[in-house]
């Protein structure tokens, strides 16, 4: 009996002795407060504000003298009668058939301008203001060329001012060269044939090198304040927007957001483009023969990211029942190419681009595989560079993604990425790699989440019914069904055989 | 009587198996008719939804928005600005510009004069003037 409580007494020590990095990093990370890990500082919600709010103020305190001068320029005489129109219409001072604006009337304009002006600047950070004109009014003031030119040398001139550019931006580029120098051995390490890993070198080969860090402030978003960067694949070029650096300046989360830009290169979408790396069949429904089929099936699991295609999501949400359920066997569905979920393709040309990306999670899952694996890469030499702390590399870590906490999906919305907490727990905390610099004891894995091992058995070419849940990394029990959503026809003549089978256990 | 009992059980059996077998209608699917407009926006990760709706029962007109990063607001509109809005939406001209070329970097445009899609930043006709309609409507937020 004294041995059954010392041992439940050790058991219990061992575990308080777990760091909550390796069993919960996504707590960890969404703790609030400032965090340095030594590499730099993921601020708190409360400093960015104060930061953005200190910009805002300078940057507003010089927008009547900027306009101002921006008025009297020759160039802008059109645009000042317009404005004039709209913002003097109740005053005799701007009667729109004097040629000759008065000076009160100038300053009528001028004060419509800098409200104007404030109000695209800065409309994630006041209240909705009052519109002094029209719906109508505004539009031809806005709409127009001189006016566009002048707020986006506002933006970025704020820019500027914000994010600290010239103490990080000299960061982000070093980060974002030494990932990509990384990239081939990266490459090297998949099992993969020669032949797909030279072409899969070539194409990283043709990133453009240099970092794009100006990013378009449309939609609701400023991204001097707001978070964000992207890989656009046709010119093959990689946005680091500002506001990312008002959050952060620690190389964790550098490395951790370009590594997962720079692996949309590579994902089961993007890989399609340019021709080069590899076509889909035309009987893929969508990436069953990715050259790392295994890591994708992985991610398709409830042991990883549970990646959702939009069809099945929407299917969830009511709309033709369905299991639903940690663990349940869930129904995959892609739609082959034709009705509402697809394009208007025939069928026969399944690889649809724009619903590989839109349509399907996993083009977000593969590049935050493949994100967390560079920046495992990058981190564990500038660790050992900087001789961090084993704390620097917890936290460190749980900075990596900490942007995520914010990450928002109201439940009714498919989004193309994971929720924050996968995207945290199950890939950054279950990384080998990352694990090991955390220093996290190897017995302290959760048994929720598994890593999605490359070198794991491989359903190559359709991946079946696995009747295990917990079969090794693959993840769980999957069904794959394709479907063809187009009431006219169902046929499969030209659509995907897929091949239903277990899996083999190692 | 025993007969009749099993007269009943076949007409149950028959009738029941006649009509499990006949096909459910399907429902006559009508193209979805668009009342206001909703413009979505796509930048790298960031996606935001601006919704123009049509006057409710109080005869009001709204624009709703909401992004992933969990902003949402709901802005009054004037009967002119929502006409302006939606002729402004209605008059978009030129080809939709094709997705596969910016995947990332996208605005979407419905109403009732169809789909209208813009990659942001290019330099055709519709791009630009989608680009506008957002601008305009980002400033009503």
């Amino acid at each position: 009996m004294g041995i059954l409580i010392i041992a439940m007494l050790l058991g219990i020590a061992a575990l308080a002795s777990v760091p909550l990095e390796c069993t919960d990093l996504a707590k960890v990370a969404c703790r609030p407060g400032d965090r340095s890990d030594g590499t730099g500082t993921r601020y708190s919600r409360s400093a960015v504000t104060q930061r953005s709010m200190k910009a805002e103020l300078a940057m507003r305190a010089k927008l009547p003298g900027l306009v101002s001068d921006f008025m009297k320029e020759p160039g802008s005489l059109f645009l000042r009668n317009i404005a004039a129109e709209q913002f003097g219409i109740d005053s005799e001072d701007c009667d729109s058939s004097d040629k000759t604006v008065s000076q009160k009337c100038q300053s009528i304009v001028n004060e419509g301008m800098v409200e104007l002006v404030a109000n695209s600047l800065f409309e994630n950070a006041g209240p909705a203001k009052s519109r002094p004109v029209g719906l109508m009014g505004v539009d031809s003031i806005i709409g127009h060329k001189k006016y566009t030119e002048f707020a986006k040398g506002l933006y970025l001139e704020w820019m500027k001012q914000s994010s600290d550019q010239e103490r990080t931006g000299p960061i982000v580029d070093r980060v974002f060269e030494d990932i990509l120098k990384d990239y081939p051995a990266f490459i090297d390490s998949l099992p993969l044939d020669e032949q797909m890993k030279k072409k899969m070198k070539a194409k990283i080969a043709s990133i453009d090198t240099e970092i794009k860090p100006s990013c378009s402030d449309i939609g609701g978003f400023n991204y001097n304040v707001d978070p964000n960067a992207f890989y656009f694949p046709t010119t093959q070029e990689v946005h680091f927007c500002p506001g990312t650096l008002m959050n952060t300046d620690s190389e964790f989360t550098i490395a951790t957001a370009l590594g997962h830009e720079l692996g949309h290169a590579l994902d089961g979408c993007f890989i399609a483009m340019d021709g080069g790396v590899y076509s889909y069949p035309a009987n893929d429904p969508l990436q069953l023969t990715y050259p790392i089929p295994n890591v994708v099936s992985c991610l398709r699991g409830a042991t990883s990211l549970d990646i959702q295609s939009r069809a099945a999501w929407t299917e969830a949400q009511g709309v033709g029942g369905g299991a639903q359920g940690p663990g349940a066997p869930r129904s995959y569905k892609y739609n082959s190419g034709s009705g509402k979920y697809g394009s208007k393709a025939p069928k026969s040309a399944a690889f649809d681009l724009t619903n590989c990306v839109q349509n399907d999670q996993i083009a977000e899952g593969v590049s935050d595989w493949i994100g967390a694996e560079l920046a495992a890469r990058y981190i564990k030499r500038r660790a050992e560079q900087l001789k961090l702390t084993e704390q620097n590399r917890r936290d460190g870590w749980a900075n990596a993604n900490a942007h995520l906490c914010d990450w928002k999906i109201p439940s009714t919305t498919y989004d193309t990425h994971s929720s924050g907490e996968k995207r945290i727990n199950a890939i950054l905390m279950m990384n080998p790699s990352i694990r090991t610099q955390m220093s996290c004891p190897p017995d302290s894995k959760p048994e929720n989440y598994a890593y999605c091992d490359p070198n794991a058995p491989v359903l190559r070419g359709g991946y079946g019914t696995f009747d295990s849940p917990s079969g090794g990394n693959i993840g769980v029990p999957m069904n794959l069904e394709v479907i063809i959503d187009d009431e006219s026809e169902a046929t499969t003549e030209s659509g995907p055989v897929i091949k239903r089978g277990k899996r083999e256990d190692k | 009587m025993k007969s009749l009992r099993v007269f009943l059980i076949l007409a149950l059996v028959f009738g029941s198996s006649a009509f499990a077998s006949q096909k459910p209608a399907k429902p006559s699917r009508k193209p979805a008719q668009v009342r206001g407009l909703r413009v979505e926006v796509q930048i790298g990760d960031r996606r935001s939804v601006f919704d123009v709706k049509p006057a409710d029962i109080k005869g009001k007109y709204v624009m709703e928005f909401y992004n992933n990063a969990g902003k949402r607001a709901t802005r009054p509109l004037t009967p002119d600005d929502y006409n302006y809005l939606l002729k402004k939406a209605q008059k978009l001209q030129g080809e939709n510009n094709k997705r596969e070329f910016c995947p990332q970097k996208f605005i979407r445009v419905v109403s009732s004069s169809g789909e209208k899609t813009g990659c942001d930043g290019a330099q055709n006709v519709l791009a630009k003037d989608i680009n506008g309609l957002v601008r305009l409507l980002s400033y009503i937020l």
